[in-house]
């Protein structure tokens, strides 16, 4: 489209917006070339790794946890910050001294272990740097510099910010912080200290955007492949359990009733696919190399103004999601599952649900993979931990029909989005 | 690049700006002051500084986002997401649109931060202390995420396209306008309002004051003398818009965005690592298409620390080679203290209005230049002075090594 | 010199808060002969927290001039005693 030079006097007194409001965009129809998913790391309620989160998804939920939550895995709570009374589900058997050796690990947030511990899990799915399979520079070295990282985070970590915060607050002089727990208080210290610990001198970034931080960082994440400023990139999302945070849901009400607050991160180790995007019928060539476990195609991300009515961000998806199937050359019958992101925010799941509808017109309906019954709402790692769902479901013995599945998310600022992941034939 | 030769890689122009600043509300008056060498510099207000050694802060003090904010209620939004929204609106008026063009087309916004709604944050925490934890405002609590800063200027224009918001602390203003040169580009998007924001707050001046950053006096980059940052707080915004499509409505183009490049240092979470940044800006001229010798301006990080400027002369001098001179570089920062996530993007600006006025915007406060900082440096001291300029380089590095490299260019109709 | 004026009692918490922020596992591995820097890895955000518990936990001002360097353990004592001065004479 070409945009039209406003008469100069008039401001924005003449916008008319009813109107506008009413004609939904279209999305940028072309299509982009697929991302390939080579390796994944998870934490969750539902335990470490892709198996577990399957089996925790296949078992029959009746809202609770998929074991009495341990005590031992809760993040610690200061004497003035109690849990609030609400149902919390830390990650299971989450134990980063494991991962990442004990040293210096007092000073890192819980935003920071789960990020750090989960990209270093998710390099080390695919052989390392220097694997087998890994990327090389011309010289035949690992491409270190061709490596990054693009995580979705929310603000970082809150609970960190908070305590930051209180010693400015309660110390004898204000400036009487710790040192070490400053750079933890900004939102990038997670991806930036993947990068130290990995020497991952490639493009490092961080994104927000509450429940679409995850499809935010796919996305971004996806722009850098294609527009060339990274090779490889560890993408994926993640958000930490505090009392801090449980409180500041508890206060906002924001919870839909009988959702636990759970936390999590997921990471997938990304570089655009070899090929052109693969077509959906059977016996499609499989890619040189490392058979990946899923592949990217579009993800796309659009906001309404929620003041106008929940309607026009039910309407707003419905088009993200049409928008995003249509680039990726996947039709909506084509889509077995949708993984669902906003059946934890109190008021969200109808709307979500509407919007899903509507994109899926009269046909089939996709299953939908509902991962908060037993992760609890996860927030930034939302749209991580439901992709991360997909790839679990597919490993699974009875799924192997399933081609296409959506990911979706909606935040309360009136934000959706949609990612589309294809299973190759190879996988 | 092979891209180049994509019929979707479309040239992009920078055609409005807009700054909420500590040295006027608005591009026009913000660039202005800049070409003076003005400071925006004073006792801090947004936050009670009693107990402070250093009370100095650049601070937005006319603000009044009931009169900037037409859409936006802003008592449901943080101070960022305000900063974020008003200068958007500022760069869309500047660009002779209306928020209603903008809105029925395929427009983004993409705005970087350090500390997110830090005042918010500030406020629930000190709600904590003082009342209990039981007691947090419910509505305040909804308000913290960082993401709300890119969504504010949607809900402030109408936009209907994503609304992303980068965390990459204080390179943030970079990234971000680098995304948005990549949606134009590609045809993701058709207009982009790109920049960044933060406000002035608690935890981050007794941070960088725990660190020993802060300087005694005003920040003086590049001076032999230079004791470190002024924290400081803003809103800058540019609408980025294909060339083609600016030129068809004959709008005014303040430059061309050429290209952007990023590395990290992945070695430390606070220092400035030299080899990092100089491979930062050899891939921002490989993106852009240019060459060191080139480039007319170098828009500096340039905090004031002694170890920034350090690092980033040092820098550059890599990246220039030894038979390129180095071309004059300066901070704003010497004016505007350092506003964390919106510096990048100030700085982008004024590489815009150098590019499109004929200046090199100076370095205000540097009184005995560091000789450490080796022969030949130009850093404009005192006001700017008039230069045609072609190509414009913005530097913007963080806290974990982020860094990003923005490249801009005159554009002559 | 300096040192001299440092009570046993304040020596102990100084290498205590040493100990505690370099992770410092085995007792007896931090000497008045170790290298912050080159035996446990300190850096300068590391050795700004040193002084910064100094400042919480002893309750001293350190000014921002002598928050330089700091790698071994006798220089920690003279900074501590140079501003804990009034503080601890006599004990």
């Amino acid at each position: 489209m070409t945009l039209t030079t406003a008469p100069r006097g008039t401001g924005g007194t003449t916008d008319p917006w009813a109107r506008e409001r009413s004609e939904v965009r279209s999305e940028a129809l072309f299509p982009v070339p697929a991302v390939d998913l080579l390796g994944c790391a998870v934490h969750s309620a539902a335990g470490p790794g892709l198996a577990a989160l399957g089996a925790a998804l296949e078992a029959p939920s009746d809202g609770r946890a998929p074991g009495a939550t341990d005590p031992a895995d809760l993040p610690a709570a200061p004497g003035d910050v109690p849990y609030p009374p609400l149902d919390v589900r830390p990650a299971a058997g989450f134990d980063p001294a494991a991962v990442l050796g004990r040293k210096g690990l007092s000073r890192l947030t819980r935003t920071d272990l789960l990020g750090l511990a989960t990209c270093t899990e998710a390099l080390e799915a695919v052989g390392g740097l220097g694997g087998p399979d890994s990327l090389t520079d011309l010289d035949g070295s690992p491409a270190a510099g061709e490596t990054g990282v693009v995580l979705g985070s929310a603000l970082g970590s809150a609970s960190a910010v908070a305590e930051f915060t209180r010693d400015t607050l309660v110390q004898e002089r204000p400036y009487l912080v710790n040192p070490s727990a400053f750079p933890s208080t900004l939102m990038n210290s997670a991806a930036s200290r993947a990068a130290i610990r990995h020497g991952l001198t490639g493009l490092n970034a961080t994104v927000s955007g509450g429940p679409l931080a995850s499809l935010h960082a796919l996305r971004y994440a996806r722009n850098a492949l294609v527009r060339g400023h990274a090779r490889q990139l560890l993408v994926g999302g993640v958000e930490e359990l505090s009392p801090h945070g449980a409180w500041a849901w508890q206060r906002a009400g924001a919870l839909a009733p009988g959702t636990a607050l759970g936390e999590g991160c997921a990471v997938f180790v990304t570089r655009l696919s070899p090929g052109p995007a693969p077509d959906l019928a059977p016996g499609s060539a499989p890619e040189a190399g490392a058979a990946p476990l899923a592949r990217l195609l579009a993800c796309d991300i659009g906001s309404a103004d929620p003041e106008a009515g929940p309607l026009g961000v039910a309407r707003r998806l419905a088009d993200c999601v049409r928008g995003a199937l249509a680039r990726s050359g996947v039709t909506p019958e084509d889509v077995a599952v949708a993984a669902v992101g906003a059946a934890g925010r109190r008021g969200w799941a109808a709307v979500e649900e509407r919007g899903l509808r509507q994109a899926f017109g009269p046909g089939p309906e996709p299953f939908r993979l509902r991962v908060q019954p037993v992760l609890g709402e996860t927030h930034s790692a939302g749209g991580a931990l439901q992709l991360a769902a997909v790839l679990a479901r597919w490993q699974g013995p009875s799924t192997g029909a399933e081609r296409a599945a959506v990911i979706t998310s909606v935040g309360h600022d009136g934000s959706v989005g949609c990612a589309v992941v294809v299973r190759p034939e190879s996988a | 690049m092979s891209e180049r030769s994509d019929r979707r890689i479309r040239r992009v122009a920078v055609t409005g700006l807009g700054a909420v600043s500590g040295l006027g509300l608005g591009a026009r008056e913000f660039t202005a002051a800049i070409r003076e060498g003005r400071g925006g510099i004073g006792p801090a207000g947004q936050f009670d500084t009693t107990g402070f050694d250093h009370t100095l802060a650049g601070e937005v003090t006319d603000f009044d986002p009931a009169a900037l904010l037409e859409r936006l209620d802003h008592r449901k939004w943080g101070r960022s997401g305000q900063f974020a929204a008003a200068a958007a609106r500022m760069a869309v008026e500047d660009a002779g649109l209306t928020p209603g063009a903008l809105a029925a087309g395929r427009t983004a916004s993409c705005f970087g931060t350090t500390n997110g709604e830090s005042q918010v944050l500030e406020r629930l925490a000190t709600q904590r202390v003082r009342q209990g934890v039981a007691h947090l405002d419910a509505a305040l609590a909804g308000q913290a995420d960082a993401g709300r800063i890119a969504t504010a200027v949607n809900h402030e224009l109408g936009l209907t396209g994503e609304a992303l918001t980068l965390g990459t602390a204080c390179a943030a203003g970079n990234y971000a306008v680098g995304y948005g040169f990549d949606l134009v580009s590609t045809g993701e998007a058709d207009a982009v309002l790109c920049g960044g924001a933060d406000a002035s707050n608690r935890a981050t001046h007794a941070g960088f004051h725990r660190l020993g950053a802060l300087a005694a006096d005003v920040p003086r980059p590049f001076d032999e003398h230079r004791d470190g940052i002024v924290t400081a707080e803003g809103g800058a915004a540019l609408l980025l818009e294909p060339l083609e499509s600016a030129l068809a409505r004959g709008a005014r183009v303040y430059a061309e965005v050429l290209g952007y490049g990023m590395t990290c240092d992945a070695r430390h979470m606070t220092n400035p690592h030299g080899p990092s940044i100089a491979e930062c800006v050899r891939r921002a001229h490989r993106a852009a298409g240019v060459k060191p010798e080139e480039v007319d301006y170098i828009c500096a990080h340039g905090t004031g620390t002694p170890a920034n400027e350090a690092a980033e002369v040092a820098a550059v001098r890599e990246a220039f080679g030894d038979t390129t001179p180095l071309p004059p570089i300066s901070s704003v920062k010497s004016m505007i203290g350092h506003t964390m996530g919106a510096a990048a993007a100030f700085g982008a600006l004024v590489c815009c209005a150098a590019l499109h006025e004929g200046f090199l915007p100076p370095s205000a406060t540097v009184r005995d230049v560091d000789p450490a900082l080796g022969p030949g440096l130009d850093c404009v001291p005192g006001r700017a002075r008039e230069a045609r300029l072609s190509i414009a380089q913005n530097h913007g590095f963080a806290f974990g090594g982020n860094n990003a490299v923005a490249i801009f260019g005159r554009f002559d109709a | 010199m300096s040192d001299a004026i440092i009570s046993e009692e304040l020596r102990a918490k100084v290498r205590a808060i040493v100990g505690d922020v370099l992770e410092v596992e085995d007792d007896g591995a931090l000497t008045d002969e170790s290298s912050f820097a080159d035996d446990f890895d300190a850096d300068s955000l590391l050795v700004i927290e040193i002084f910064s518990r100094f400042e919480r936990d002893l309750g001293i001002k350190i000014p921002q001039e002598d928050l330089t360097e700091l790698d071994d353990l006798p220089s920690a004592y003279a900074v501590v005693a140079k501003h804990s001065a009034g503080q601890v004479a006599g004990v």
